[in-house]
């Protein structure tokens, strides 16, 4: 016998979920403390996320020689796998903030305290990244003794510094290259900087004509 | 009469080929060109009269013979290559794409261009993750773990965009010197991209999408590669995480399971192995925002945040390493993109950039895709010189080198999009050169 109170039932459990007005709310599970602890580790430019640690130069050499030394040499500025680490700067670039070496022509290979404008880059990017056979093995107190290192090999801190997350921040002001950057440019295609973001809109900075005849393709701009 | 095109020997370079292309110095049509020299192997088909071939008087092969189609085996030397020399570590290389090849305006993705940073992982989407916080709490509500499946039930869109690296063509920054458009422009492709705009994402965490001005993106692969984002690309959906490419779920090589699609912008931020979402209100500055990809400019300051890749094309056949027998009626066929939006006009011209013809657009010009163009060119059997220019919807004109260097000098290994010329000699010859 054909039982309506049955079907009816089944359609009205079956009605109003054919509809979904949210659905993707609950996709996804909520992240956990110790989800953002183990992934959530990068360091910003403005030295926001410094993981807490303290690490020496002497113990920064230890663990340089075991881990690094093979692919970046005894001094830092050889190269043997990457190009060097250290080398390149002067202490006139140093009190500047801009290394003088970038004047073109660039001559000779570019070392990474060269360019290196903050030091939470270099303290985040070996954290991540190093050794190149083991990456994120690293404590936090071996990076900073690893930065630490890296710094005196360029002549920016005697044999007895210390770099924690305490003086990470001050310790970047010995940057030789901290000014060395701009981003007054139209390659950025995010909010541009008169309102708070960077570059100037996406304002070309070569704007050629369209010339069809008599063109002379050797005349710059 | 017509030109036959005698394809450029990619297949055959080596090391020792590479020390050979020596530069040189000499005249074509009364300009001074430094050009690379490149040996050509002879691949030519001959006509001849017709007459009934095996394969039209016996059956061919049956179904389903190989489970994933190949291309012809006739098809050769298509196929990506890294240049020797390139990097003393092959899994912080770059491999790329033969456009001389390429028909369209679609990279088949198993010729797509390469650039890993610490190699490519092979992983199972199952074990896969996305985290999704912010910089602090205030900015994401709800942080989440999203896995692979989850984001393909999410509505998803299917886009067609260019990829290229920023440091294409940058080989080519001081003089020519490259012999084959492979290697001059191959770091360049395009793909149907197929995922979920990442708004959604950041809504379903209850973002603030008001104070956010940047995202962080990160992959899952050794170097864990970090990049800078910005947030109003992610509010008008340009931003995707994508699943799938040309059909078919991502290559490993191309990011496998998830990618971020970043149109227009160059691709490093196209973050493969997509792991993590942090939403905040300050760049990040990351290594490859600082120590790499950065343009050092004239002033010996460097460009931080360059991320457009702006107006752009090439000729890709005839190119580099190529041969013209015979003379007359020639098709020349190229590529063109813009990071700012849509192909307005491509103009070729065969005198060196003197004077300039329209070209024809073949198909639809798309927003941030390549393009392809033609153009019907005469070939006499004197010496000339082919560009290609293209202009974009935003007005934007491809500039010639010397434009280029003018404004930015010859530093920057980093977004060089200045013209490129073939020079073609009386015998059909086709070189790299640079007028200067």
């Amino acid at each position: 016998m054909f039982k309506w109170s049955r079907h009816i039932a089944v359609l009205a459990v079956l009605l109003p979920s054919a509809v979904i007005a949210d659905p993707f709310h609950d996709l996804g599970v909520p992240a956990t403390e110790q989800d953002l602890h183990l992934w959530d580790t990068n360091i910003r430019a403005d030295y926001q996320g410094l993981p807490t640690g303290l690490g020496t130069v002497k113990s920064g050499r230890v663990l340089y020689e075991q881990k690094c030394q093979s692919c970046h040499g005894a001094t830092g500025t050889e190269v043997i796998v990457f190009s060097p680490l250290v080398g390149g700067t002067t202490a006139s670039d140093a009190r500047n903030g801009k290394v003088a070496a970038f004047e073109p022509p660039i001559k000779g290979p570019v070392s990474t305290l060269m360019r290196l404008p903050t030091l939470a880059t270099l303290i985040d990017y070996i954290g991540r990244a190093m050794p190149w056979d083991n990456p994120k093995s690293l404590t936090a107190d071996e990076v900073y003794a690893l930065t630490a290192y890296i710094l005196h090999l360029d002549g920016l801190a005697d044999e007895d510094f210390s770099l924690s997350d305490q003086n990470a921040a001050l310790t970047g002001q010995r940057l030789p290259n901290r000014n060395g950057f701009t981003t007054e440019h139209g390659l950025w295609p995010g909010e541009p900087s008169d309102t708070g973001g960077i570059g100037n809109g996406l304002i070309p900075d070569i704007t050629p004509a369209r010339c069809m005849t008599h063109c002379d393709p050797r005349s710059a701009q | 009469m017509h030109t036959a095109i005698e394809r450029a020997p990619e297949h055959h370079l080596t090391s020792d080929t590479v020390k050979q292309t020596s530069v040189s110095r000499r005249q074509l049509m009364g300009m001074t060109v430094l050009s690379t020299l490149s040996a050509g192997l002879s691949n030519m088909s001959n006509a001849q009269s017709l007459t009934m071939t095996s394969w039209t008087t016996s059956p061919g092969f049956p179904v389903a013979k190989t489970s994933y189609g190949q291309p012809s085996r006739f098809q050769s030397g298509f196929e990506r290559k890294t240049l020797p020399g390139l990097s003393p570590v092959p899994e912080n290389s770059a491999s790329f794409s033969p456009l001389q090849g390429l028909l369209g305006i679609i990279t088949p993705s198993g010729v797509h261009y390469e650039r890993h940073h610490s190699g490519w992982p092979d992983i199972d989407p199952r074990e896969h993750r996305l985290l999704i916080s912010g910089a602090d709490q205030s900015f994401v509500s709800k942080p989440k773990v999203f896995t692979v499946e989850d984001l393909q039930h999410l509505p998803s869109v299917s886009r067609i965009h260019f990829i290229e690296c920023s440091g294409n063509t940058g080989t080519e920054r001081l003089r020519a010197t490259a012999p084959t458009v492979q290697y001059t422009h191959g770091l360049l492709s395009c793909s149907e991209f197929t995922g979920v705009p990442l708004r959604l994402l950041l809504e379903s965490c209850g973002t603030d999408l008001n104070r956010a001005k940047y995202v962080l993106a990160e992959g899952a692969d050794a170097a864990s590669l970090t990049r800078t984002i910005p947030m109003n690309m992610v509010l008008n959906d340009e931003v995707l995480v994508a699943y799938g490419q040309n059909g078919e779920y991502l290559r490993p090589e191309n990011g496998f399971p998830l990618r971020l699609i970043v149109p227009g912008v160059q691709g490093v931020s196209w973050v493969k192995w997509l792991r993590r979402i942090e939403v905040g209100d300050e760049p990040y500055g990351t290594r490859d925002e600082t120590l790499h990809y950065i343009d050092p400019m004239p002033d010996g300051r460097h460009r931080q945040y360059t991320s457009l890749q702006e107006v752009k094309s090439v000729i890709t056949s005839p190119s580099g390493g190529q041969r013209l027998h015979g003379t007359g009626y020639t098709k020349i066929t190229g590529l063109a993109w813009s990071g700012r939006g849509k192909i307005q006009y491509v103009d070729v011209s065969a005198d060196g950039g003197r004077n300039w013809h329209q070209a024809r657009i073949t198909g639809e010009a798309l927003p941030k895709s390549l393009t392809r163009f033609e153009f019907d060119w005469d070939f006499s059997g004197s010496e000339a010189i082919l560009q290609s220019r293209a202009v974009d919807d935003s007005g934007h004109v491809q500039p010639t080198y010397a434009q280029y260097r003018s404004v930015r000098g010859s530093e920057s290994v980093y977004h060089n999009n200045a013209i490129q010329s073939w020079g073609v000699d009386a015998e059909g010859r086709v070189t790299n050169v640079q007028v200067v």
